[in-house]
């Protein structure tokens, strides 16, 4: 009965807080919708994305032609076909395209000959990284090397037009070697925010539930429930559930701006076919941690002032390394060692197993293990300075 | 009621109650005057078991209070000098929380509100949250808290600091009503005429120790006066004061000045000295 009591204060008096609930639902939302859409490209660099490129044709014969249309066999490779040359080169200059391709004038007359030279020329824009100026290089070669190679063996007769020649895929195939199976999939950019501002929106919890345990502390009101012979396992507890409440629904929410809001602005949409057993269990392990974590900066912190700068400091530095700000994928391997330091990174990497790597309950065992061992932690020591500010 | 013998109390170094002994009984109202960081709130924060001692004993009922911790914390309430409740529930909210916390249920709680709320005079405001209340009406919910365990022993911490006058009349008076056979109220202030109007006995306290206990009379009888002549100031008892200055006025001697005043007020600060307290 006290601790129904207990619950519903804490439930009217967070409700009350209308500039908390702002900070616990609203910041996140605002911060997945920015970044899912500020960041669509950096991830579609990681992932199998497309590349546009223009190509400028100065060759009138039918073997460049072929050769457009075998490019096109490409499907991450969109090209738009220039007439001037100078305008595609000043668009790929303004980093419009990432390459202007130049099918020379003397592409059909020398593509077939043993010295043939000059084929084809590439601009690349300045900012392209070397990698996708080798790959690009590679693919446009590929093509040529097949149109040669056909017209040989088309030359020496030994196989009929039903034969196929071999492709460079079907020559070769390459295989990731991974260190965790299925933990290098790369997210899109909504599929890696959502979860990721979810983590971050629940760690923010700090500052509502340190500024009304302050408050609690320093009006008296812990020191006349402790005359009373309250428990503080209640007045713990009691703090613990309702927020676990409010955490539950930033993650509703959140998930329905993913499915959502952020296609409807021209972003990704976040992919809902997980598991969602695996999604509760890690969840809640991220709440407990995150309340925990609270309440011992909570117990240690001497003013409201301070907690609410303290909280949001160590909130924005656990996200920092943790891969919220910055994605632990495209961090050097120190940096990604690093990580594993804040708890937020624990629970992201529970929710990337969830929402990314669409993976099952076990998959999130550890991550719970380890913030629910962090939420001990944290509210054993909150306990021990309560005590010792009484 | 209330026994306390050789009590002390130390926070690292500086010792906060020092060797207190002092008697309460039921059906009075105990004055405990001091002037800031006394020792005062310490004193009774101890009582209620808030706060460890390091020597004496206390009892409370005839039961040892670091025994009985539990039976001491049932039959005490502690209002405190802060306002301790949450300013953005409202009365009924508060009232309802502390209630429950207390184990409260049923009809016993509904007849509990009621006694309180007829007490505060909050009916008005019940349904406003209490950040929106005056200093008075914020004083009078944080002592409804406090009575709604029906306590034995209530211990009052300046409970009427900040309000103005009609607020802290009506504290005083709703204090006074609550003075019966079987409970013991026990108030702390440092203003003397609150002491003067409510409590049957009064200890003045400084420095964690007590200076002076008595009833009011038996306080004032110490009291000294102070007579200044052309070459000498020495002080007198109020009882010797009219045959001492007639044997001066005998004597040929000219006076000066003679202070003196039959108040609370004269007696503290001569006990306590005039200096400015933080």
């Amino acid at each position: 009965m006290k601790f129904y009591y207990a619950l519903k204060k804490e439930s009217i008096a967070l409700l009350r807080n209308r500039s908390a609930l702002l900070a616990l639902f609203i910041m996140p939302m605002i911060f997945i919708l920015i970044l899912s859409l500020a960041l669509k490209d950096v991830y579609k660099e990681y992932s199998s994305a497309s590349l546009s490129y223009l190509i400028v044709n100065l060759d009138q014969g039918k073997k460049s032609q072929k050769f457009i249309n075998e490019l096109k066999n490409y499907k991450n490779l969109k090209f738009e076909i220039k007439k001037d040359l100078e305008k595609a080169k000043k668009l790929t200059k303004d980093e419009s395209y990432k390459f202007t391709l130049v099918i020379n004038k003397n592409f059909s007359k020398e593509l077939y000959k043993i010295e043939a030279k000059n084929l084809v020329e590439i601009y690349t824009s300045a900012t392209t990284k070397p990698h996708r100026k080798l790959f690009f290089e590679a693919k446009v070669l590929e093509k040529i090397m097949q149109l040669k190679i056909k017209r040989m063996v088309d030359s020496l007769t030994m196989y009929n037009d039903k034969v196929k020649p071999s492709s460079a895929k079907d020559l070769l195939h390459s295989h990731f070697l991974y260190t965790d199976k299925n933990r290098h999939q790369t997210p899109t950019s909504t599929q890696q925010n959502v979860p990721a501002w979810i983590v971050f929106a629940m760690f923010f919890v700090t500052i509502p539930i340190a500024t009304l345990f302050i408050s609690e502390r320093d009006y008296g009101t812990f020191a006349r429930l402790k005359a009373m012979n309250s428990s503080k396992l209640i007045l713990f507890s009691s703090k613990i559930i309702p927020f676990m409440i409010i955490n539950q629904l930033q993650l509703i929410l959140m998930i329905l701006v993913g499915v959502f809001l952020v296609p409807l602005l021209g972003g990704d949409a976040l992919q809902i076919n997980i598991n969602f057993l695996a999604l509760f269990i890690i969840s809640l392990s991220i709440s407990f941690g995150a309340i925990g974590f609270a309440l011992f900066l909570a117990s240690i912190m001497k003013t409201i002032e301070q907690a609410s700068t303290i909280g949001a400091l160590s909130a924005v530095i656990m996200g920092a390394v943790g891969g919220i700000m910055v994605p632990k994928l495209i961090m050097p391997p120190l940096m990604q060692k690093m990580t594993m330091l804040s708890p937020m990174s624990w629970g992201l990497e529970g929710m990337l197993d969830v929402f990314v790597r669409k993976l099952g309950v076990e998959a999130v065992l550890f991550e719970s293990f380890v913030l629910i061992v962090f939420g001990i932690i944290s509210l054993s020591l909150a306990s021990l300075f309560y005590e010792r500010r009484q | 009621m209330i026994s306390i013998t050789n009590l002390s109390k130390n926070y690292g170094q500086h010792q906060a109650l020092k060797n207190i002994n002092l008697e309460m009984s039921a059906g009075s109202i105990y004055g405990l005057l001091g002037p800031n960081g006394a020792g005062k709130t310490t004193l009774i924060s101890t009582l209620v078991g808030l706060n460890t001692f390091d020597a004496g004993t206390i009892n409370i009922q005839n039961k040892n209070l670091k025994e009985e911790l539990d039976y001491v914390q049932s039959i005490s309430s502690l209002i405190p000098q802060n306002l301790a409740f949450y300013p953005t529930l409202t009365a009924k909210e508060n009232l309802e929380f502390f209630a429950g916390m207390l184990g409260l249920k049923g009809q016993a709680l509904k007849s509990r509100l009621e006694y309180v709320m007829h007490i505060s005079q909050l009916q008005e405001v019940f349904n406003q949250q209490a950040e929106r209340y005056s200093g008075g009406l914020k004083r009078r919910l944080n002592i409804a808290i406090g009575l709604l365990s029906d306590p034995t022993i209530i211990y009052f911490d300046e409970p009427t600091v900040g309000i103005d006058p009609q607020s802290r009349n009506f504290i005083l008076e709703s204090i006074k009503a609550m003075k019966s056979d079987n409970k013991l109220i026990v108030y702390t202030s440092h203003y003397m005429e609150e002491v003067e109007f409510l409590c049957d006995k009064i200890a003045i306290i400084d420095h964690g120790k007590i200076l002076k206990e008595g009833t009011l009379e038996s306080l004032l009888t110490d009291f000294k006066a102070l007579i200044k002549t052309q070459t000498q100031s020495f002080e007198v008892t109020l009882e010797s004061l009219p045959s001492k200055l007639e044997a001066l006025l005998a004597k040929g001697e000219q006076i000066k000045s003679v202070e003196y005043g039959h108040k609370l007020e004269n007696y503290f600060l001569q006990l306590t000295n005039k200096e400015l307290r933080e």
